[in-house]
């Protein structure tokens, strides 16, 4: 089960909405390396991992991966909280506020709608955690471009956070890939699948 | 200081505490026999759980279940945490 504290997991205060930065800042909620596709592939995947400790890895990430949600759904609110609706068609945001309002949903910087086809649950915990490191470079690479394009220091810092959050989870991942490598022996390494097959 | 940053200063520094909690955790996933990080992940366990009750008894409910209240279940007043009041 879940539990929940109503405090983000990094302070998110905005002072001036901006619906242009918004626009980009939502590919994070909903778009394909996005913290929704993050945390639903994590929690996903734990289920048929045959390693308790790589298991309990993709629990921990996967939940702190929802509080990453938060995060940005709290950065896109504050940024759009207020607009007028001169503002709203100045920035382009108009074409997302005809179908949602102020509303947060998820979807891309391009207006994709979030699909579970973003991320995916092989059942395989080698080919999982594979997508797993690669998921969180993407990610990382996606903050890196959102901080190429955004130049206000109330969102920068949140931002940053969430960007070094990436390469702390890529190096866990890769310490599980290494403990579920320790397991197999060397005549089996890549040759069966740990989550289902039963060869020694 | 005014009340009300006396009250944030609170607040971030639970979640200060709370995110060295986290990424411990994470890191005690993968290394499960480092003593040295368990001792530290613990003693900042205990710091967190003081810290919350302070902050509950005086100021309000981090978690549902911290709310107290003689006459209005507070859970349901205090602010969200999307809403920037302590940023």
């Amino acid at each position: 089960m879940f539990s929940y504290e109503k405090r983000l997991e990094f302070p998110v205060k905005i002072c001036q909405p901006d619906a242009r930065t918004a626009q980009a800042i939502i590919s994070q909620f909903g778009g394909p390396d996005g913290e929704l596709s993050a945390s639903m592939r994590y929690l996903s995947q734990r289920f048929s991992t045959p390693y308790r400790e790589v298991a309990n890895l993709l629990t921990d990430i996967g939940t702190e991966e929802l509080a990453h949600l938060e995060m940005i759904g709290a950065i896109v609110y504050q940024l759009t909280k207020d607009l007028s609706v001169e503002e709203i068609e100045a920035s382009g945001f108009d074409k997302y506020y005809v179908d949602h309002t102020l509303g947060v949903w998820p979807q891309s910087a391009g207006g994709v709608p979030f699909n579970a086809c973003e991320f995916q649950c092989k059942g395989d915990v080698l080919t999982d955690l594979y997508e797993d490191m690669a998921a969180e470079q993407k990610a990382r690479s996606t903050y890196d471009n959102i901080l190429r394009l955004i130049d206000n220091p109330d969102v920068i810092a949140p931002i940053r956070f969430l960007r070094e959050r990436e390469i702390v989870h890529f190096q866990r991942f890769g310490e599980a890939l290494r403990i579920c490598q320790d397991k197999l022996n060397e005549k089996n390494f890549y040759a069966f699948n740990p989550s289902f097959d039963n060869c020694e | 200081m005014s009340d009300n940053s006396k009250k944030c200063e609170a607040f971030n520094t639970i979640g200060m505490v709370d995110f060295l909690l986290t990424d411990m955790q994470l890191y005690l996933d993968t290394h499960p026999h480092d003593k040295n990080a368990i001792d530290y992940y613990e003693y900042y366990v205990g710091v967190k759980k003081n810290l919350v009750k302070e902050y509950e008894d005086q100021y309000g409910p981090i978690t549902a279940q911290g709310s107290h209240g003689d006459r209005v279940f507070t859970w349901a007043e205090e602010p969200n945490a999307w809403e920037g009041v302590c940023g």
